[in-house]
Parts: structure tokens; C-alpha cells; sequence
């Protein structure tokens, strides 16, 4: 510190106070294990955005090559031109399975926990994150579809490690499945009454708004490669279980989403 | 093989340090975390060319870049339209309030002077490696820095005693 800061009064131990901010963090067992993962499923993507790239450019050669036969076949009289065959549906690969994308709000974030035995969850999606007091928490989707885990990395104890499946059980008219949490932290000097609610909705809906001890909350009805069929929401509110009353799925337009079907 | 070897020693030499950056621009255990395993990841493809030159500074510099242009993306995640609890912290973990407070303070900070105070006070870096960090001008990285210690010394977590005695007369502690 040889600038003109050093002969203003600097708090001596800032460095060390920085020290302390930064010490307390779950250190993984191995570190590279989870970045050699991500490494290969780059690599996957990259080829297969490679592999995408020159698929479209055939599909768009064969087209134009298709049109261009068409129009000079309709010139001849008689002749009936074929039309067009659509565009295949763009399918992506993501390390072992293929998805569709669905519009967003979409997350293809993969998810890893800090433990050895974390990756049985793989191929896993970030939905939601957020935190409550001296803690932070993670909800993801998993490769069963339909199905959500409160994420064990960091430090986030108060949900557990709660998982949950939303893929059967769908009454006719029924619009959202959903799991209520609440939040359990020891030797805090006072209560909390914060609660998760987590759960599957339509592909159709946007956004979840859900009532709670007289307050209403919104949050996005995420996408994720796990399902095509539902979109997944997690929300930590500040109410107890038994004051959650109502979690309604928007579309778009803001009308109730239908049912998945 | 042997470039893979080196390379996860490497981030096992240097995980905690780069979580650490991570955790002081993120104020996240779990978004630092996310952002140290991308930075080293994206430094995988970067490896050959740089194993024999200064991957560290390289690091470092992902880090930055991509704490600060993330900060101009939306988060897709939790948005509650009610105002977050009161922070609860057991009144006997002294070390867990001057954490929380130091948080708090660095949090009022903006994301580069955030990044100049730490990269500066906590890993001692020269103000030009700070620059060369975060990809702009030594005077950037001065003031950012001065700015940040002036809204830190604000903070009363870093008041003097005498502060605290002011500050206590007049009533604000």
C-alpha cells in the first residue's frame, strides 16, 4: 500500500477482516471432480452444437435444393409441385439423454452438490436459489422427470435434502403439485417461520403466484431439460405451512395454465 | 493424461483461494461456488497454452470478468414481491455478526469496488494487476478502491473507538 490511501486512517485489519468474510465455506472434497464434469459436458455441447450447426445447414441446403427443383418441375405443365416438408423439430443432446426446449423461462444449468456421492442426482437443473438467514438453498430438477431435490451443497441445512416427484397423481382439473417445507434452524434465538413450497406445474405456464399468510408471491415456472411436460417452481415464503393458500400457475397472458396433460 | 493431471492439481492447488474471490464478489456461497467451477472451466480450454505461462493471473481475470458481466444478466430464479425477514443471528457468535456485518457492508459496495478492495487488501495486489484484472485503467482501479474504503470506513464496523464513543453519544450505535 505505497498510494496516498495509506496515510488516510484504513481500518489496519482490513485484510484480515476480508479473511474472516471469506473463510467459512463448505470446501469440497475434491474439486476437480465436479469441474472435470462440467469440462466433458461442455465438450459434449460444444459437438453437439457442431453436430447441430451442420444438420441445419444440410436441412437448409436440402431445402433450398428441394425448392428450386419444385419450381423448376412446376414450370412444366402438368407437373404438381411438392411442398415443402417442415423443418424438423430442433432436438438438443445434453451428456446421456435428448430434450426439447421449451420457451422460457428456461434453465439448462446444471446443478452439483459439494458431496462425494452427489452426481446421483445427474443430470440435474438449477430451478430456484435464494437464501434465508445465514443460509442459502438450491432447488433443482433430476433426471426422473417430474421430480425436484432441495440441493445439499453449501451451507443449507434448513430444508434438508428434501426430494420430491410431481409426475403422477394429476386430478383432471388439478393445475399445480406442489410440496410445502418448512424451514427447521437450530439454536437460532428466535423462530423462523419460513416455509418452501416447491412443485410442478404445465409446460403452458410462466410464472406461479402463490398466497401465503396474507401475502402474494410470484416467482417463474422454470423449464428444464428433465421434462417436457412440466415447468418447476421453488419459493421460500415468509408464512407457515398452514397459511399457504393458493399456488396458481400463469400463462403467458396471465390466465390460470391449464392441467398438464 | 498428464495435461488433465496437471491441470486438477492446479485446481486443487488453487480452489480455495479462487472460492474465496469468488465468495467476496458474490457475497454467495453457492453463486461463488457456480462461479469458481466456470472459471476453471473455462480455463480448461485455455490450458495448454497457458500451463507454462501464469494461469493464476488468468484466473483470476475469468473470475472478474465473469462475476461482472453476469451482474448485467437477469436472474431467472427467486422474486418475491414481499420484503426478506430480519437477519436472525444467535446474539453469543460474535464472529457470526462481524461476518454478517462485514457482508452487509461489502454488499453496499458496487460490484468493482468490491472487486478493487478485495483483489487490493485481501490477496495484496499491485494496482496495476488489479487494473489488468478487471480490464481497466490503474485511475479506475484507484478510485474504485478509495470509493470502497470510504464506504467501508463509513460502515460502523471499521469505526475507531473514539467513533464508537461519538457515535454512541449521539445515539446511532
Amino acid at each position: 500500500m505505497t498510494d496516498d490511501l495509506s496515510t488516510n486512517r484504513l481500518p489496519e485489519d482490513l485484510g484480515a477482516k476480508l479473511a474472516v468474510l471469506t473463510d467459512e465455506r463448505p470446501e469440497p472434497a475434491d474439486p476437480a471432480a465436479p469441474i472435470r464434469l462440467r469440462i466433458k459436458r461442455r465438450q459434449v455441447r460444444r459437438r453437439t452444437t457442431a453436430a447441430a450447426v451442420c444438420a441445419a445447414a444440410a436441412t437448409a441446403a436440402v431445402v433450398v435444393a428441394s425448392s428450386v427443383l419444385g419450381s423448376i418441375r412446376s414450370a412444366e405443365p402438368g407437373v404438381a409441385t411438392p411442398s415443402t416438408s417442415p423443418v424438423p423439430k430442433m432436438v438438443s443432446t445434453h451428456a446421456d439423454f435428448r430434450y426439447t426446449p421449451l420457451p422460457k423461462p428456461w434453465s439448462d444449468k446444471p446443478a452439483f452438490t459439494t458431496q462425494p456421492d452427489s452426481l446421483r442426482y445427474a443430470p440435474a437443473f438449477y430451478v430456484a436459489r435464494g437464501s434465508i438467514p445465514n443460509e442459502s438453498w438450491a432447488v433443482a430438477s433430476y433426471y426422473s422427470s417430474g421430480c425436484l431435490v432441495v440441493t445439499d451443497e453449501g451451507p443449507a441445512k434448513a430444508f434438508g435434502g428434501t426430494k420430491d416427484c410431481f409426475y403422477e397423481n394429476w386430478q383432471p382439473d388439478q393445475r399445480a403439485q406442489y410440496r410445502t417445507i418448512p424451514a427447521v434452524v437450530p439454536n437460532l434465538s428466535s423462530p423462523l417461520h419460513l416455509t418452501m413450497v416447491m412443485g410442478a406445474v404445465s409446460a403452458e405456464a410462466r410464472t406461479v403466484r402463490i398466497t401465503a399468510g396474507g401475502k402474494t408471491y410470484s416467482t417463474d415456472a422454470i423449464g428444464t431439460p428433465n421434462s417436457s411436460r412440466f415447468r418447476f417452481f421453488a419459493l421460500v415464503v415468509d408464512a407457515a405451512e398452514s397459511e399457504i393458500t393458493a399456488v396458481t400457475p400463469l400463462t403467458a397472458t396471465g390466465q390460470p395454465a391449464p392441467s398438464p396433460s | 493424461m498428464r495435461t488433465e493431471h496437471d491441470f486438477d492439481e492446479f485446481v486443487r492447488a488453487r480452489w480455495t483461494a479462487t472460492a474465496r474471490l469468488a465468495y467476496a464478489l458474490t457475497l454467495d456461497h453457492q453463486k461463488a461456488e457456480d462461479l469458481a467451477q466456470d472459471a476453471f472451466t473455462k480455463l480448461w480450454f485455455h490450458w495448454r497454452k497457458l500451463q507454462n505461462g501464469n494461469p493464476e493471473a488468468y484466473l483470476r481475470r475469468i473470475v472478474a470478468s465473469s462475476f461482472l458481466s453476469g451482474r448485467r444478466r437477469r436472474w431467472l430464479g427467486e422474486r418475491p414481491t414481499d420484503a426478506p425477514p430480519e437477519t436472525v443471528v444467535d446474539p453469543d457468535t460474535a464472529q457470526v455478526d462481524e461476518r454478517l456485518a462485514l457482508r452487509q457492508a461489502m454488499a453496499r459496495l458496487s460490484p468493482r469496488q468490491r472487486a478493487a478492495v478485495y483483489l487490493r487488501y485481501a490477496e495484496d495486489l499491485s494496482e496495476r494487476t488489479v487494473a489488468e484484472v478487471l480490464g481497466c485503467s490503474v485511475g479506475a482501479v484507484k478510485q474504485h478502491t478509495r470509493r470502497g474504503l470510504e464506504a467501508l470506513r463509513a460502515d460502523i464496523t471499521f469505526a475507531t473507538p473514539d467513533e464508537l464513543a461519538d457515535l454512541t453519544e449521539r445515539g446511532i450505535s
